[in-house]
């Protein structure tokens, strides 16, 4: 299926893809201060391993920063 | 003659009645580092005229890359002192208070109360970033959550929302990166910016807005 990902649209990935699935698929570890949002909304990381993505959805990965 | 607001309220999204708003909002800013200095500078300059400063830290030489009202004259002295009087010298017209004092679990309920229409979280750490937004939460009072680190960072005005909505507190193990002046600024300014259009009812609360100047992108999200 097709996603787009952090501003980058694949064909590359598979149906029934989850959050958690993207990220192993792509090595990216679920630090704290990762944030994620499908199509613009708030992704709860408890929901990582549960939210299965569908084509054409937007993925965006926020690092969030705590300094001042 | 002119005056001070001249050219804000000559601007077209900007009356009379929002400089009234403005002038009758109270706003207070933990942390006069960085974020703290450019907020509070274009707070004073754009119709804030309550402002109150908490810090406790001495200025060092390593501020003066992003600390925007600091100079070399003013090492050793405590910030909160020496923004009031810098603030002052750009409005006169502002009441400034500082308070001279490190924000804790064991103050935080008298330092941030009800009489402030917002709360500025300008911490460089996550522990006090939490402290700040379940005070804020449990009390109902909006704050602007602001994050820079490296080249990038983000803002939120969180109303009905709060930092653990989003975050896990592990997130106070989160790895730093030294940083340029100009993106603190750059970050600042836009959070200042969309926390006028906040206290004024133009924008919504509860969406993260972030900047990553190694990619020139800019991302949003909803809650």
């Amino acid at each position: 299926m097709k996603l787009k990902v952090n501003c980058v649209i694949s064909n590359e990935y598979e149906n029934g893809l989850t959050i958690q699935g993207l990220l192993d698929y792509k090595h990216i570890e679920a630090v704290p201060w990762l944030v994620i949002s499908v199509n613009g909304v708030f992704v709860k990381r408890n929901l990582f391993k549960e939210h299965v993505l569908n084509d054409g959805d937007e993925i965006e990965m926020i690092y969030v920063r705590g300094g001042g | 003659m002119e005056s001070r607001y001249d050219r804000l309220l000559s601007l077209s999204s900007f009356s009379k009645e929002d400089l009234l708003t403005l002038q009758s909002k109270k706003v207070l800013i933990i942390g006069a580092g960085g974020v703290g200095q450019h907020v509070a500078t274009y707070l004073v300059t754009n119709g804030i005229e309550h402002l109150t400063i908490l810090d406790f830290d001495k200025v060092e030489i390593s501020n003066l890359n992003r600390q925007i009202l600091l100079c070399e004259k003013d090492i050793g002295k405590y910030k909160v002192d020496v923004v009031k009087k810098a603030l002052n010298a750009k409005n006169k017209d502002a009441y400034i208070k500082s308070i001279n004092i490190k924000l804790d679990k064991s103050n935080v309920s008298e330092i941030i109360t009800s009489k402030y229409d917002v709360v500025i979280d300008a911490l460089d750490n996550w522990e006090g970033k939490f402290i700040i937004s379940d005070e804020c939460h449990k009390k109902r009072i909006p704050h602007l959550h602001v994050g820079v680190d490296g080249m990038s960072g983000q803002y939120c005005v969180f109303k009905d929302k709060c930092l653990r909505d989003i975050l896990p507190s592990e997130v106070i193990k989160e790895k730093r990166d030294g940083v340029m002046g100009s993106v603190v600024g750059a970050i600042s300014s836009m959070a200042t910016t969309y926390l006028i259009q906040f206290l004024l009812n133009k924008v919504k609360a509860d969406e993260l807005v972030s900047f990553d100047f190694k990619q020139n992108s800019v991302k949003t999200i909803k809650f």
